[in-house]
């Protein structure tokens, strides 16, 4: 490695050495408050570092990784993503009596794990980089040990993960076997030049996307999510939403462009039936939901549905698409589950629509935070959500992919139901007599930070739901550089 | 920029309205219709530019990226919509502040009607479809705040989530439509589509189109099936129903289709659909009128039957009469609707009941509001010299020149307007004539801010019946020639002779008469209960299935793939798996079987015996330690077969990897229950199926392993250096001290630390115990 390379791979480098401050830190002095803001310092360094590693972009660290504007833009937001967790994750374990700042030290690897994925061009950078990702939220998802739901969670992520990476392991041996290589650029050229692809090829990459899969939780792989939604405590929840989820996305867009999987028409069929099989059933699931935690897993796997659509929409359009829509989408989960950790007591979660009833009334400025996340997920007009769905839309028409846009615009009516009921609910005034006292849903006093991170992710959905042309524009650049 | 200006600063005065409400008392209704009657005033000042001029456009890049633009299209049509919305507006407020005085949310209200009206304006006046649409949504989600206005009421929400999903689920297929008008027409700006028309209608996409955009318009408009939702969002505050409902959102969808009328009109499937649903509309809708005594509900099923009227007329569409009778009737229809509207709000408002049954002889009490409701109801009825007169007669002459099926289409529309007389009849009269009943409330008349409104309204329709010149050439004839795509120029005139249309007018009132004096006995008829229940409840009933029925396929869906067990997602994740590699290689590779069996020797099949025994003994053992040992023997058989094949090192480790496993399995059993043996017969079957599956499936893949073509590279690789640079005979042993050397040290490093890890967590447990510490 010489000074070039580490200069590229200066983000990830700055938040490997935050993890390994943060852990010695804690073995002296152990404060949630102090750990945090240690993460904190760190994931601004990191942001901060991006321009270096820009200023050497487009860079190939050996055959491993790639540091270009693609990698750079996942790169950074998940670096954004992350530190509005680590907000969130404060004031959420504040509430908890219990070592909370060993926590940071899993987040930090998490997000280490997940920034190698955008830049990935490699199986192995690829493997290591999921597992990074994966080991460290085995942990996290059941941090809170006392609860058994968190339990329950933690069990099945770890078998499902467990056994998922080891399809996406054998995947990557039968592609190497037969190409003899494990850089997606070798396995690009031999898919170019053979016009059917070896079966081998063909059961490896389905084996590699049993993996990505399970991580974005499309149909059918989609089982685990509610569940670990709900065990999840909230900004675990909302990093798996968010970080977890964009990271594979990211290396998933890389490698099915770059090795040119589309071209050919089985696994073009099979991504479409799993567009399509997302987007109806996790609407279906969405709408018998009360618990808004699962209304949002359940609404996540439609919403890659969605993403799918943009995936299958080959061309820089359909990149574009992909890149702002998920950029749009996470935005608008960090908030629901920023308000969702915001308002959970200590003895259990805030997760029920009853929860929200009239919360308008109590607290109008988290109630109307809620419902304008809830109406970007929706995708209504003047929130970016909009603008992302049309995005989306127009990739879909313009790489000819009628029914699936078709069926994407029929499931934003679906959607529309299960994310105005909790809208509605909020909306609904409570009668303070008819209300006995052990079912009024509390109200936390407002945090400053929690406060301060919602009113960023509020004017950025507002923000690309009014004026996205600067935003565009840049994403534009990066899909094309790319 | 002169239209977004206007709009923005609608924005912001809709949002200053609660602080203003708060500020100025009582007089911030007055202060606030100052917007709407400015706007009024603004777009007046279009009317002589257009008709001069022709239509206008303005245009600021607003996402160029995604071809959307604020641009805005002002013609005749434009503007007829614009000066309705902003001049009913101007006495909707007024009559709001009269009508909601005093109420907590007053300010919530003007917050949300003048947001409704600057969104409608901006349906109406946008040339962008993106924009169009926006506005669309926008519409449908302030009516919801409108409609839900009292949210203490669950009715008033349930009506309100209604409308709203009915019309949003429109609104979804309307932008679909519209996207793809834009991409047939290559163009996102209406005025240019308009000029496309020949390519949308000879494009095979046509029909998804119009169906995608007649879905919206249909929905919005409350077309049959998809009416039942403006009765139902009567719960609304009456100002509310008198704007949304009467004058303004429910004809976005009319607009829309007039709209477009140049570029998707004139076809069959135009035709068909819009005089089809539009005529049935307008028939159910009139007679569903007279099935109820609720005074806004008769206003609301008269409201479906206008539209119902409007539809068909765009459906005729080719003739001069029906564009022409589109834009008169629009017009006439907004003036006495929104007035008759205001006036059932006066008497809600006064005597406390608006059921017609529970009032009468009002007319002493509130002579002013008596007077306005007269003058309305018979321009409605359709009588000489109001302005509702008129548009009657077009409609008939339009129904009668139409090109298809005139005969039955007039009839229809005499049917329609029979029980429209009598509905007009009922809500004017009734009321207000007759004995004096006693009423909840005692009644007094309206403020003048809830009867100037109405009293406006009414002598409008009989101005412009008195002088039709006043507004043919600078509106009409614009409005006309905008929908039929061709300048139109047609003479109004109240008086037309002796002509066959003025005798169906004449039949139309006669029957209307008759129809009011029978009017209980029809209402209380089987037939009319039947009526109502056919098409006024069966619709809503279809909503109301078709949500119970989403929610029972998400019910029942979430129970099967949701159980919350772990078995049953591994077994989904499993069987997927083997489903798709299995499938992959069969179908493209096929089962092909390597040769070289003879190669074989004897201690192989006897190793792979014993595995496949050890296999099957550890499927059907009843106790664990039985299943641990047959597990072990596969495992030691193979570190065997490694041994056979000259890799010692290899095998070495799978046999302490075996034993390690052996003897964590036994550490591991003692704490576990006994076994009980699978449940169901079922479930045993459902295992060994998704086993045998995956065992299956991996059979293959080494199959196809042996046979395809792999990668030489590596082996070629190995084969030349190995004993040339590493002086080692066994490859393997030299890819793992040598070629692989750093990654073998980074294993043991590993091992290292993770021993360290287990000592730490063992003396910590054994330090825990000596202090007594039961908290691990």
């Amino acid at each position: 490695m010489n000074a070039i390379d580490a200069l590229a791979i200066l983000p990830l480098i700055i938040v490997a050495a935050g993890a390994l401050v943060v852990m010695l830190v804690i073995s002296f002095y152990r404060n949630q408050t102090v750990s945090a803001l240690l993460t904190i310092i760190t994931l601004v360094t990191a942001i901060v570092s991006l321009p270096t590693a820009g200023g050497v972009a487009p860079h190939m660290v050996g055959s491993l990784l790639r540091i270009d504007a693609f990698a750079l833009y996942y790169i950074g937001l998940i670096l954004l993503a992350s530190l509005a967790v680590t907000v969130l994750s404060h004031s959420y374990f504040e509430k908890y009596r219990m070592e909370r700042g060993e926590f940071y030290i899993l987040l930090l690897l998490s997000v280490l794990g997940a920034l190698v994925l955008p830049a990935t061009t490699h199986f192995i950078t690829f493997f290591l980089g999921l597992e990074l990702l994966s080991v460290s939220l085995y942990v996290m998802v059941g941090y809170i040990f006392t609860k058994e739901r968190a339990l329950e969670a933690t069990i099945k992520y770890l078998f499902l993960a467990a056994a998922t990476s080891a399809f996406l392991l054998f995947g990557m041996a039968l592609i190497y076997a037969y190409t003899g290589s494990m850089a997606f650029y070798d396995v690009a050229v031999v898919t170019q030049i053979e016009r059917t692809p070896n079966p081998l090829l063909l059961a490896g990459a389905a084996l590699i996307f049993v993996g990505a899969g399970f991580k974005l939780s499309v149909v059918p792989f989609h089982q685990w999510t509610p569940d670990i939604y709900q065990g999840a405590p909230a900004p675990v929840t909302a990093f798996l939403a968010t970080v977890s989820k964009a990271a594979v996305l990211a290396v998933v867009l890389r490698f099915v462009h770059q090795a040119g999987l589309l071209a050919h028409p089985g696994t073009f069929t099979a991504l479409a039936v799993i567009a399509v099989a997302s987007m109806t059933i996790g609407n279906l699931l969405a709408l018998f939901q009360d618990n808004i935690k699962r209304i949002l897993a359940y609404s996540s796997i439609a919403h890659f549905g969605y993403l799918f659509v943009a995936l299958l929409s080959a061309g820089e359009l359909g990149l574009e698409a992909a890149t702002f829509y998920l950029t749009v989408y996470m935005t608008a989960v960090l908030g629901a589950f920023g308000v969702v950790s915001y308002m959970t007591p200590a003895d259990r979660e805030a997760d029920t629509v009853a929860d929200y009833r009239g919360l308008f009334w109590r607290r109008p400025a988290i109630a109307t935070t809620f419902a304008i996340m809830l109406f970007s997920l929706i995708g209504l007009p003047l929130t970016a959500g909009f603008m992302g769905k049309l995005l989306l839309v127009s990739a879909g028409i313009a790489a000819n992919q009628w029914f699936l846009v078709l069926w994407l615009v029929l499931n934003s009516a679906v959607g529309l139901y299960y994310y105005l009921r909790i809208v509605v609910a909020m909306y609904t005034r409570v009668d303070s007599e008819q209300s006995d006292e052990s079912h009024r849903p509390s109200t936390p006093p407002f945090a400053l930070t929690i406060g301060a991170v919602l009113t960023v992710l509020v004017l950025i959905i507002v923000l690309m739901g009014v004026y996205p042309e600067p935003m565009l524009e840049w994403i534009r650049l990066i899909t094309y550089r790319q | 920029m002169g239209v977004l200006i206007s709009l923005l600063i609608g924005c912001v005065v809709a949002f200053a309205a609660p602080l203003l409400n708060r500020a100025a008392g009582s007089r911030a209704g007055v202060i606030l219709a100052l917007l709407p009657l400015g706007l009024t005033a603004y777009f007046a000042t279009f009317v002589p530019r257009i008709a001069a001029e022709g239509a206008l456009r303005q245009s600021i890049a607003w996402v160029p990226a995604l071809n959307v633009n604020l641009s805005f299209y002002v013609d005749g049509l434009s503007v007829l919509f614009a000066l309705i919305i902003s001049g009913v507006g101007f006495f909707i407020v007024l009559y709001g502040s009269g009508y909601l005085k005093g109420h907590r949310d007053l300010g919530r209200f003007y917050l949300a009607v003048t947001l409704f009206m600057v969104s409608m304006l901006g349906v109406v006046l946008a040339d962008n479809i993106i924009t169009l649409f926006v506005f669309w949504e926008l519409t449908s989600f302030t009516s919801y705040l409108l409609i839900g206005f009292n949210h203490e009421q669950e009715r008033a929400r349930k009506a309100a989530l209604q409308a709203l999903l009915v019309t949003g689920t429109g609104g979804l297929a309307l932008l679909g439509g519209l996207i793809l008008m834009a991409f047939v027409g290559g163009s996102y700006e209406i005025s240019e589509l308009l000029n496309q028309g020949e390519v949308l209608r000879e494009h095979g996409l046509y029909t998804a189109i119009l169906i995608l955009v007649l879905a919206g318009c249909f929905t919005k408009s409350a077309q049959f099936p998809f009416h039942f939702w403006l009765p139902a969002a009567m719960e609304a505050p009456t100002p509310v129903s008198a704007y949304l409902h009467s004058a303004t959102m429910v004809k976005a969808g009319v607009y829309l289709m007039a709209r477009l009328h140049p570029a998707l009109g004139g076809t069959d499937l135009w035709i068909l659909l819009l005089a089809g649903f539009g005529a049935a509309t307008m028939v159910i809708g009139s007679w569903l009128a007279l099935c109820h005594s609720d005074l806004k509900r008769i206003l609301a099923y008269t409201t479906v039957m206008g539209l119902g009227t409007l539809t068909m007329l765009l459906g005729i569409g080719q003739t001069e009469y029906a564009v022409v009778a589109v834009a008169v009737f629009t017009l006439a229809h907004s003036l006495y609707k929104g007035a008759l509207f205001m006036v059932a709000g006066s008497i809600d408002h006064e005597a406390g009941t608006r059921d017609v049954g529970e009032v009468g002889g009002l007319r002493k009490a509130m002579p002013i509001t008596a007077a306005a409701a007269l003058v309305a109801a018979l321009s409605m009825a359709g009588i000489v010299p109001f302005f509702g007169f008129i548009a009657k007669e077009f409609v008939y002459e339009a129904a009668l020149a139409a090109g298809s099926l005139p005969r039955l289409l007039l009839a229809l529309a005499i049917l329609a307007n029979v029980a429209g007389v009598a509905a007009a009849g009922i809500v004017a009269l009734k009321p207000f004539y007759g004995p004096v009943r006693t009423t909840p409330k005692h009644p007094h008349e309206a403020p003048i801010a809830m009867w100037a409104g109405p009293v406006v309204l009414a002598l409008l329709g009989l101005l412009f019946g008195l002088a039709p010149g006043l507004i043919a050439a600078p509106l009409i004839n614009p409005v006309a020639g905008a929908i039929a795509g061709a300048p139109v120029s047609v003479e109004l005139v109240l008086w037309h002779g002796f002509t066959p249309v003025l005798g169906m007018s004449l039949m139309t009132l006669a029957l209307g008469i008759g129809v009011f004096f029978l009017w209980n006995t029809w209402r209380e008829s089987r037939f009319a209960r039947g009526f109502n229940r056919a098409f006024g409840v069966a619709p809503e009933n279809a909503y109301f299935r078709t949500i119970d029925g989403m929610l029972w396929i998400a019910h029942w869906q979430t129970r099967i793939f949701q159980s919350g067990y772990l078995r049953h997602y591994l077994t989904t994740v499993i069987g997927v798996t083997a489903f798709a590699v299995g499938f992959t290689l069969l179908s493209r590779h096929g089962l092909v079987l390597p040769g070289g069996w003879s190669a074989i020797t004897f201690y192989e099949w006897t190793l792979a015996g014993i595995m496949a025994a050890g296999a099957l003994v550890a499927v059907f053992a009843r106790s664990r330690v039985t299943m641990v040992v047959a597990i072990g023997a596969v495992g030691f058989s193979v570190a065997l077969i490694y041994l056979a094949n000259s890799a010692p090192d290899l095998s070495i480790t799978q046999i302490m990897v075996e034993t390690l496993t052996v003897v964590l399995f036994a550490l591991v059993l003692i704490h576990l229950p006994s076994l009980r043996p699978v449940e169901s017969r079922a479930s045993r079957l459902r295992d060994a199926a998704v086993a045998t599956a995956l065992g299956a499936a991996v059979t293959l893949v080494m199959l196809t392993v042996l046979t395809e073509p792999i990668s030489p590279h590596l082996t070629e690789y190995f084969g030349a250096h190995s004993y040339v640079t590493a002086h080692g005979r066994n490859i393997v042993n030299v890819i793992l001290v040598d070629f692989r050397a750093l990654d073998t040290l980074g294993e043991i490093v590993v091992l290292g630390i993770a021993g360290l890890g287990v000592f730490a967590l063992v003396k910590l447990r054994a330090k825990k115990r000596r202090d007594g510490g039961a908290d691990v």
